[in-house]
């Protein structure tokens, strides 16, 4: 049986994790909880280790996935349309970026179908080629942090980042959304079998270590925003990391890279949406099992069906925080259920 | 072959769908504007774009609106080309406008992708097309700011992050029948025209200044490398102002003259709204609990003489006689 090792688990988490930071939430975030963001943030990382816990006692029940351990198809299909609806409303930010940076004049329906297209060759393989997909793309990932890290560092004020206000009042009532968008993402990384890893034995201290170095990543390009643009403007720009990026002018001839820079948030959503569908197809799948040679039904299914909802309907940003909330639960109370069992 | 047919024809059929090509435009068919001069007359804009047209020649096109959105559109039936902004250089405001039209220029310019925010925004006296005979402005601009201090040539950006944070920004003022700099314009909250002498002190304040080029009775100072700081007491602030200066006069003649004068311009009722966020920056717990009406000010002024080294001008000398 062919084995991945752990650290390509790693890498599905660096993507996931930092999916959202710039499509929206940091800037909506701002707007909520103004000069208390990084507090909410640190907050946010420490409460998400729960969630991490979480994941871990679900990840290590049984070489199955999520749905061999669940065994309710009911309950299966909720956590499914779960899914579904969150890759929807992913389509339709990454397809706004898209549409924002890279082509203007194209319908969003297009840049939705040719996104798609991808994905479905992606989903319609096996968990391998998921991780295989991901590790390739990993190394120039890192090159493109790397280069941006670098090229911020001329344009940092940390004057920006003050005041920062250390106001614990009410300091749960913002928190949730924090976790929702950067955490709880993690549990559909419990579509993969346990089974499948190489030296799966210490698997709870990699994925902590690992959730721990993504949350300082996360901190350090918050401050880094925030310190180049200050707080009251980056609550109104909707796309932080391209402004950001515009500003990028070293020795007169290091400019207009936003469209490179860009490359890594639109990397983030499309594995985000790659794994939220491939959670749907496998759910689907565990219900309604098919055979092998039309095993690429489901997907073409699934991706049509993201296409149409996605550009017909838009989900609001408070309603995808209350399915993730629910998400949460149904995994949460499945496990006190198995730990009273 | 039959799975090359059919990938052949996924593909082709992908490519029915990849419109992107039909983002490209050739470069004849685009208007790179490279200024933007704005004026009003009655309650219609009388928006100037000065285009760049090859050969190292360019042409303005006028259009009068009464909605600036519509100049864009406007402009683009006017010389049937797409109108590409991202490299603006400058734009021009004329002084005839008020608060309200500054604003709602901001909010466009703001609202466009294409748009770049590192161009200089600047104010014009007498403001009319000869403007665009200057290409020279942002020069103008940045060597008055090294050499005289007299101006802070302020970006796009920077007018955002100003409103956003202070309520109040300056941009510089030109005269446009001698191209000399007048001094700078509050715009957002307040509507104040400040002279060279006092633009060079709220430069200092904003610790935005650089260099500063002044006389004390007909003896020219210079001051280079101003640095301010501030030390921060709930609502007192001290402004500690370093710098070098090349002057025959002492220290402390300079040192007097510049904090009486400074004190006095502080006091003549100049806006806030800057030493607020410094309070709210550094001692944001005052600032939440208190509702800061009155703020008071201590300058201290410490003065380097810079000295230069001239034995080569004398060797120089001597070898001439």
């Amino acid at each position: 049986m062919k084995k991945i090792h752990s650290i390509e688990l790693s890498f599905l988490f660096f993507y996931i994790i930092q999916a959202f930071l710039f499509s929206g939430f940091i800037s909506k975030s701002i707007s909520l909880v103004s000069y208390r963001f990084i507090l909410y943030l640190i907050l946010s990382i420490f409460l998400g280790i729960g969630i991490i816990m979480l994941f871990c006692y679900l990840f290590n029940l049984s070489n199955k996935n999520i749905f061999y351990n669940i065994k309710n198809k009911f309950l299966v299909f909720i956590l499914i349309l779960i899914s579904l609806l969150f890759s929807i409303y992913s389509l339709e930010i990454i397809s706004s970026y898209i549409n924002y940076i890279y082509l203007k004049d194209i319908d969003k329906l297009f840049i939705m179908i040719s996104f798609m297209i991808v994905v479905f060759c992606l989903i319609k393989n096996d968990i391998y080629s998921f991780f295989r997909c991901s590790t390739i793309i990993f190394y120039f990932y890192i090159f493109l942090e790397i280069i941006t890290f670098i090229l911020l560092l001329f344009y940092i004020d940390f004057n920006n980042i003050l005041p920062i206000s250390l106001d614990i009042n009410n300091i749960m009532d913002y928190s949730y959304i924090f976790i929702c968008f950067l955490v709880i993402p993690i549990l559909f990384l419990l579509v993969v079998p346990k089974d499948i890893i190489k030296n799966n034995t210490k698997m709870n201290k990699k994925i902590f270590i690992t959730y721990l170095v993504i949350s300082l990543i996360i901190l350090i390009k918050s401050i880094i925003s925030i310190s180049i643009l200050g707080y009251n403007s980056v609550s109104i720009y909707n796309y932080v990391d391209v402004v950001i990026y515009k500003n990028i002018n070293l020795f007169s001839f290091i400019e207009r890279f936003e469209w490179l820079l860009c490359f890594n948030s639109i990397t983030n959503m499309f594995f985000m949406i790659s794994l939220s569908l491939f959670y749907v197809k496998e759910g689907v799948n565990y219900i309604f099992p098919i055979k092998k040679n039309i095993s690429y039904l489901y997907p073409l299914f699934i991706s049509t069906l993201v296409i149409l909802i996605s550009y017909f309907y838009t989900i609001s940003f408070n309603y995808i925080v209350f399915i993730l909330v629910v998400f949460f639960l149904i995994h949460l109370i499945f496990c006190l259920f198995r730990l009273v069992k | 072959m039959k799975r090359f047919i059919y990938i052949f024809l996924f593909v082709g059929f992908i490519f029915l769908f990849i419109t992107g090509c039909s983002d490209y435009n050739e470069i004849n068919n685009v208007m790179i504007v490279d200024s933007i001069g704005i004026d009003k007359n009655n309650n219609t804009y009388l928006v100037s774009f000065n285009t760049y047209i090859g050969n190292n020649k360019y042409e303005t096109y006028d259009v009068e609106v009464s909605d600036l959105d519509t100049s864009f559109n406007q402009i683009y039936l006017l010389v049937n080309k797409k109108i590409y902004l991202s490299h603006l250089n400058i734009l021009y405001l004329s002084s005839n406008l008020n608060n309200s039209d500054i604003l709602d220029i901001i909010n466009t310019f703001n609202n466009r992708d294409d748009l770049r925010g590192s161009f200089l925004v600047t104010m014009i006296n007498n403001y009319d097309k000869d403007i665009f005979k200057n290409r020279n402005i942002s020069t103008l601009l940045n060597n008055n700011y090294n050499e005289s201090g007299y101006v802070y040539p302020v970006t796009f950006n920077e007018i955002i992050s100003d409103y956003l944070d202070l309520s109040i920004s300056y941009i510089p003022v030109i005269d446009n029948r001698d191209l000399s700099i007048k001094g700078s314009f509050s715009i957002f909250l307040e509507e104040r025209f400040y002279n060279i002498e006092e633009s060079s002190y709220l430069n200092i304040l904003f610790n935005k200044s650089n260099a500063l080029s002044f006389d004390i009775d007909n003896s020219l100072v210079k001051l280079i490398n101003i640095d301010t700081c501030y030390l921060i007491n709930r609502n007192n602030i001290t402004i500690n102002i370093k710098s070098l200066f090349v002057s025959n006069l002492d220290s402390k003649t300079i040192k007097s003259y510049l904090e009486r004068n400074i004190y006095s311009f502080i006091k003549s009722n100049i806006n806030a709204n800057y030493f607020i966020s410094l309070i709210k920056k550094y001692d944001y717990l005052y600032y939440k609990d208190h509702d800061i009406k009155n703020i008071n000010f201590d300058i201290n002024i410490m003065l380097e003489k810079e000295e230069f080294n001239n034995t080569k001008g004398d060797d120089l000398i001597e070898k001439d006689s």
